[in-house]
């Protein structure tokens, strides 16, 4: 059972993510007839979900708010602000109670009591009758409703084209109790066709080579008949169509016509039947109160055969995983690739033709699979994106500020776990740049500015990185202030020489706050230092950049967290190191007079001048001297190429990358460790940590 | 026999030498014992960490336990091996490699018979010592293995034994 509840609230919070979109296009868009639907269909799903589990007051509650959209569906109530403020605060409240559903938190009974009478007020109040030029359209639609209502209570007949796949009959599935069910709905005219068969030799005993037309006379709705082949429906093709004539069965024109067609193999075509129908057919009068849209039997008929049910099989866009599952795929998959090395280590020792074949195959197997496996751990970007949506509308809201909200790059992927761990440090800095960032309506009049605010939320991948930037064209921060309150505060002395970025970064220490006022949003002061954590859990970086009265860029800078890397296997002093592929360059074979007691550190290669890292003595090993040349890969880190020197350069290898512990967190210019195929282990060289960690070592050398 | 004896808990526990010292930890605590099989330098890391090594496809931190209680570092013989330890910090369990000079028995023991270490005196740190056991002659000392071994402590271990030495 608490299985099941969890199910239940998994699923009742994708539903309410789903009606928070929803909503929010509704503000902008008040007489989106589809948004209005999928408000009404979310509610009503999770008013059936909540009744299910026995959750009576939370189905209650949802089932008033659908009565409310219920009547603005029929065009009885127009969607006003008040509503949909009511709505969202209700969903709000959904949010909170689908985890208490018996109220046991007294805000949460008080707070539900509330919106309640509010709810309940909306539908007393009837609809206050709506502006004539906005609701013409829905009046419309609902005269065209109404008038679909009424077809569905005539007699009328449906033209029923059934055909099973051959393999129906394989399930113990029996079409004729299907048709006699079918022909106990009313009058029905039955036609049975053989599919032709090329030859004896395709004759199979077990397959269903029988379809029929029927032709059926009957006043229950199109819906009744689906329900008949609700369990036919993936194993045969139905096409219903319904034609608002009566008499056409007991019609001997018509019967001798599609009797004609009996044991053929002749499908009715609706070209061939309409004229006849036309002709020999008695049309059936719709009465309709409604008399402002006098509407023609044949429209409604189009209207109707839109509803014409198309039973081909349903696409599966999507399945529930648990990520339990995904992560052991992953494990698996990773498992897979180790040992496919060391088939590979294998085969490069007894090189038999016929095994290299066979491992070159499973190499490039393992790697799709592998492309494949991590395709479903990283989730767009946009999830996260839309939430921002509803946190931008309420914040602007209560600072009478007018904002546009865009965001872009929203498919970038990311590992789930990162994005959740992202959106409160992302929520923050939104938030920051609403209250602080933009200015209200009237002053940025003043200053000649559009009167909506804009904040950009944008996402992109840049080598081996995912870059988040957050923009504001607000009023910008102004360096001096920062750097008089960095000084006032102590956190630098005024002889202090920073660049601008440097003294941005203050803003990002404890207790360091530029907001004159302190507001509930933001301006406490508590938030950009945790911010900068949290990014800093993650292994990302944050930069801040801003102009006064043009505004502030906020830059997140996050690695790609895959765990299976293409790396380029290397030696230095007999220790295997994996350079990732994405950061390499070009490698270089270099003589070592060339490199040792280099006064510059730099190589010409390639007619560039580029500087180069000694590992064996960034790493502490002795200096080899015996080796004539050394190998220089040349990687490229942001904006720089930057060449490192190793002993050897082995080849490709695919490596798995696992954590080496808590134990080297001081060592984090490795990011991993992989094993090789004989077992031994490798170690991954995080190339741009190494490069900051040379950049530093040169500083200290120069001042020392 | 008085009744603290009735009361008190029987465990396994392994004991192991460093250098002629004898050291005893709870069987449980142990996973496996391993041979030294190649070990990787990770390069710049405290010299207590002797690296890492390949357990069936998972990487395993190794560390000299000599050197993390102040100790020469070890030499490796035939008897050298490495406990695979499975230990508990900010709870959550990790698993470690310790390298011993050698392992001598598994025995049992009622807590009971532990008897609180004297606090003064010892080359070691107080809380790396849970308690101590006599036998014949000579004691056993009852290691605190989560605590010995926990990550978090690694700075301040290492500040520990420079002070230490230097004293």
């Amino acid at each position: 059972m608490e299985e099941m509840k969890a199910t239940y609230i998994q699923e009742a919070n994708e539903l309410l993510e789903n009606l928070e979109s929803s909503l929010l296009s509704l503000e902008d868009n008040p007489n989106d007839k589809s948004n209005i639907e999928q408000v009404f269909r979310v509610m009503h799903t999770l008013k059936g979900n909540s009744s299910m589990f026995g959750l009576a007051k939370i189905a209650e509650f949802v089932h008033d708010l659908e009565t409310i959209y219920d009547k603005i569906r029929q065009g009885e109530m127009q969607l006003t602000r008040e509503i949909l403020n009511t709505t969202l605060a209700s969903f709000d409240h959904l949010n909170l109670i689908i985890v208490d559903s018996e109220l046991e938190d007294p805000a949460n009974k008080e707070n539900h009591d509330q919106l309640i009478y509010q709810i309940h007020q909306f539908i007393q109040k009837k609809s206050p009758a709506p502006a004539k030029t906005e609701n013409t359209q829905a009046q419309q639609t609902n005269a065209t409703e109404q008038l679909q209502a009424d077809l569905e209570n005539v007699v009328k007949t449906y033209h029923l084209y059934f055909e099973p796949k051959p393999e129906f009959l394989l399930d113990g599935s029996n079409p004729l109790i299907l048709l006699a069910e079918i022909a106990q709905l009313g009058k029905a005219l039955i036609i049975p066709h053989f599919k032709k068969l090329e030859s004896i030799d395709d004759f199979q005993p077990t397959n269903c080579v029988t379809y029929w037309d029927v032709f059926i006379e009957t006043n229950c709705a199109i819906a009744t008949l689906n329900e008949v082949f609700v369990f036919a429906e993936s194993n045969a093709i139905i096409e219903i169509t319904p034609y608002l004539y009566t008499d056409l069965i007991s019609n001997g024109e018509f019967s001798e016509f599609v009797q004609a067609t009996i044991f053929k193999d002749v499908k009715l075509s609706a070209t061939e039947l309409d004229p006849l129908i036309e002709k020999v057919g008695k049309k059936v009068e719709v009465h309709t109160e409604n008399q402002t849209v006098a509407k023609s039997a044949s429209d409604a008929n189009a209207a109707l055969k839109t509803a014409k049910v198309e039973a081909k099989e349903k696409v599966v866009s999507s399945i529930r995983v648990s990520s339990d599952k995904l992560d052991e795929l992953m494990n698996l998959v990773s498992e897979l690739v180790t040992t496919q090395a060391s088939l590979t280590l294998y085969n490069q020792k007894n090189e038999t033709p016929e095994l290299e074949i066979i491992s070159e195959n499973i190499e490039k197997l393992s790697r799709r699979l592998r492309d494949i496996a991590f395709g479903m751990t990283l989730v767009p970007i946009n999830n996260m994106f839309s939430r921002f949506q509803r946190l931008v509308r309420d914040v602007s809201m209560s600072l009478n500020k007018e904002v546009q909200f865009v965001t872009e790059g929203g498919e970038t992927e990311l590992d789930k776990s990162i994005i959740e761990t992202l959106t409160d440090p992302l929520m923050h800095i939104i938030r920051n740049s609403l209250d602080h960032g933009l200015e209200l309506p009237e002053k940025r009049e003043a200053l000649d500015k559009p009167r909506k605010g804009t904040v950009k939320l944008k996402a992109f991948y840049s080598g081996i990185s995912v870059y988040i930037q957050i923009t504001d064209d607000g009023k910008g921060m102004d360096v001096d202030v920062i750097r008089e309150k960095a000084i006032s505060k102590g956190f630098m002395k005024p002889e202090d020489v920073l660049s601008d970025k440097e003294i941005f970064d203050f803003i990002f220490y404890p207790g360091f706050s530029t907001a004159a006022v302190v507001t509930d949003i933001s301006g406490r002061g508590v938030g950009m230092d945790v911010v900068k954590r949290n990014i800093a859990e993650l292994k990302g970086s944050i930069i801040v950049d801003s102009k006064v009265d043009i505004g502030t860029t906020l830059t997140i800078k996050l690695p790609l967290s895959l765990s299976i890397i293409d790396g380029l296997l290397v030696e230095v002093a007999n220790v295997f190191y994996i350079i990732p592929l994405s950061v390499v360059d070009k490698c270089y074979e270099v003589g070592n007079k060339e490199m040792i007691g280099n006064f510059n550190q730099l190589l010409v290669l390639d007619n560039q001048q580029i500087p180069f890292i000694n590992i064996h003595k960034e790493f502490g090993y002795e200096e080899i001297s015996d080796a004539e040349n050394s190998q220089i890969i040349v990687v490229s880190d942001s904006d720089r190429r930057v060449g490192i020197s190793v002993d050897c350069i082995i080849g490709e290898y695919q490596a798995v990358v696992k954590p080496i512990g808590k134990y080297y967190r001081n060592q984090d210019f490795i990011s991993g460790a992989t094993i090789l195929g004989d077992g031994s282990i490798a170690l991954v060289m995080d190339t741009h940590k190494i490069i900051d960690l040379y950049t530093e070592h040169a500083k200290t050398e120069l001042k020392s | 026999m008085n009744e603290n004896v009735v009361n008190g808990e029987t465990k396994s526990f392994l004991s192991f030498k460093l250098d002629s010292e004898n050291f005893t930890i709870p069987v449980m605590k142990i996973m496996e014992i391993l041979e030294v099989p190649k070990i990787t330098k990770v390069p710049q890391s405290p010299n207590f960490l002797v690296g890492v090594i390949n357990l069936r496809g998972a990487v395993l931190p190794v560390i000299d336990t000599r050197i993390k209680f102040g100790m020469t570092p070890i030499e490796f013989t035939i008897n050298t091996c490495i406990l695979v330890l499975s230990i508990e910090v900010n709870e959550e369990v990790i698993e470690v490699g310790a390298l011993v000079d050698s392992v001598s028995e598994v025995f049992e023991l009622n807590s009971n018979e532990i008897k609180q270490a004297p606090t003064l005196a010892t080359r070691y740190r107080a809380d790396y010592v849970q308690g101590m056991i006599q036998e014949n002659d000579h004691f056993i000392m009852v290691l605190n293995i989560d605590k010995v071994f926990s990550s978090n402590d690694l700075e301040s271990i290492s500040e520990y034994i420079e002070t230490e030495t230097d004293k």
